[in-house]
């Protein structure tokens, strides 16, 4: 691991994410510090832990009703928290890009594959048809889909599940970005299908040396898949460890976490149930 | 209890006929949990469907406590049948009160009592009266699976059937959730047939369980098989193996599988 050694790609410091309803005020990321450098690090927690907030933060896609503060939002040489809208552009989807959940909704349904991936190409770049044609096959077959010619020209109600979520990846690697935010990459594949995208993110990333910020609420992959991981409740990082050593967390709530996992071997044993303590909320 | 023989069910015609559920044959036992599994698309919800009469387009033979089935169900049925879904927020009327998606079902079978029903089977799955007027949106996810329990409960069945019934819930309430449906089981000595793509949650439930890929019924194992790590079939050991976390040794030969 050169992790250690490298200067960290993203540096976040004291993030906060606030949405504004009619009711009340949502305090849905509440002072969140992290680095990442050239490895697979993973952010678990439960619906609403703001893991999702955290990741679109990065990006500066926080919703128009919601305010982003932060002490610092380093990316590389890029001031994120002070960068304009138009600043922002050059880094989005260039050298960080997202990874969205479902690939049925986050494709254009009348767009054939290949254009849609060709798209991604930074204009600047002023690539002929061909060039660009060529190199969005190299990248189909990057992604190990096995007959690129014939998944160019398919729509992407044509493709399945995983091959979708494959076209996917490909589309966010176009513009060889430094770091990569997954949201919840696999949570709409089967078990089978979702380790050969698992693999493929992997070998990208060794090969690559991309950053990876893996967003899941699936601990048991989370603690198989990545380097580091952070554990987020209610806005906050409860817990940072190393992936191997999830199942000797020290947090409470992390540990009722795994308690409450059901697995094989444990049946007819009644599960743990989480009971939240009010102090965390005070980290 | 359930007896199921080569169960069929297509959808469509032509060139476009789906084998959904092809020739399926199961048992399950009085009192027995059995459990489903398979990826998406494999037919276990289907045949979900077409045990509680959801869906009338399939062939074969299926008895239910005796009684053989035909496609179109008595009133009388779904008093002993019924179902709880995989999503608590597509499957309850968004403005009907706990209070009415619970009256409904006792309206439809002519049943009286109903505040004395209401009121026990919403203690029964941990709700408690102070929830009976509230809106599903009132309810969290937890709360309103509590809910869709309670509605296929009131009417007292003897098998419940449950489609993916904790998928859509976090895990720390997915196990309220799991403990909740193994104290109702014995309390109530229900029958249950369990579908679900996580190999864990059916192990934890089940006693025996169902492997099945593309419409077929691939083997039927009890889950100690799975606990000693003993299953036969390859399609078994790869999701026990998938089912553990993710491994780069394991997905190396899986990698080159789909037909580009």
């Amino acid at each position: 691991m050169n992790t250690v050694l490298a200067p960290p790609q993203l540096v976040v410091e004291d993030l906060h994410v606030r949405f504004r309803t009619p009711q009340r005020m949502v305090h849905a990321v509440r002072g969140v510090s992290f680095q990442v450098g050239r490895e697979k690090i993973g952010i678990v927690g439960e619906s609403g832990s703001g893991k999702s907030q955290t990741g679109r933060a990065i990006m500066k896609l926080t919703p128009p009703n919601g305010t982003l503060t932060a002490r610092r939002l380093q990316f590389q040489e890029v001031d994120l928290a002070a960068a304009s809208e138009r600043e922002m552009l050059k880094v989005r989807g260039r050298r960080i890009s997202m990874i969205m959940q479902d690939p049925k909704h986050a494709l254009d349904p009348v767009m054939r594959v290949g254009a849609q991936i060709a798209e991604a190409l930074p204009q600047d770049l002023r690539l002929s048809k061909a060039e660009k044609r060529d190199r969005v096959m190299a990248m189909l077959e990057a992604v190990h889909i096995r007959n690129p010619a014939r998944v160019f020209a398919l729509y992407p109600h044509e493709v399945s599940g995983g091959m979708g979520q494959r076209v996917m990846i490909a589309m966010m690697l176009m513009a060889e970005p430094d770091l990569l935010i997954a949201d919840e990459p696999t949570s709409a594949l089967d078990v089978t299908v979702r380790m050969q995208v698992l693999a493929i993110l992997d070998d990208l990333v060794t090969r690559r040396g991309l950053g990876l910020i893996f967003i899941s609420h699936d601990l048991n992959l989370v603690a198989t898949f990545c380097d580091r991981v952070l554990i987020m409740y209610a806005g906050q990082i409860v817990e940072e460890c190393a992936a191997a050593e999830l199942a000797n967390a020290q947090h409470p709530y992390t540990q009722g976490l795994l308690a409450s996992l059901p697995r094989i071997g444990s049946r007819h044993q009644k599960l743990a149930v989480l009971s939240r303590d009010p102090a965390w909320l005070e980290g | 209890m359930i007896t199921v023989k080569d169960l069929r069910v297509t959808f469509g015609t032509g060139s476009n006929l789906v084998h959904a559920v092809d020739g399926v044959s199961f048992d399950v036992g009085q009192g027995e949990t059995y459990g489903l599994v398979g990826e998406s698309g494999c037919g276990k919800s289907t045949i979900l469907r077409a045990l509680c009469g959801l869906n009338p387009n399939w062939s074969g033979a299926v008895t239910i406590g005796g009684e053989a089935m035909t496609p179109v169900r008595s009133r009388s049925f779904y008093r002993r049948v019924q179902m709880v879904f995989q999503d608590p927020y597509g499957s309850l009327h968004p403005r009907h009160t706990v209070n009415t998606t619970l009256s409904e079902p006792l309206a439809i079978h002519d049943i009286g009592d109903t505040d004395e029903r209401i009121a026990r089977v919403l203690v029964q799955v941990g709700l408690g009266p102070s929830f009976r007027y509230r809106y599903p949106h009132q309810l969290s996810g937890g709360q309103r699976q509590r809910l869709a329990i309670a509605r296929a409960l009131i009417l007292e069945p003897q098998v419940l059937l449950l489609d993916e019934p904790t998928s859509a819930l976090d895990v720390s309430v997915q196990a309220e959730i799991l403990n909740l449906l193994v104290d109702l089981r014995e309390r109530l000595g229900l029958t249950c047939i369990l579908v679900s793509h996580d190999l864990a949650v059916v192990a934890h439930m089940c006693d025996r369980l169902g492997v099945m890929n593309a419409g077929h019924l691939l083997e039927e194992l009890p889950v100690a098989a799975l606990e000693d790590d003993s299953p036969s079939h390859p399609y078994t050991r790869q999701l026990l193996a998938a089912s553990l976390g993710y491994d780069r040794r394991l997905a190396s030969g899986a990698v080159e599988d789909i037909e580009g």
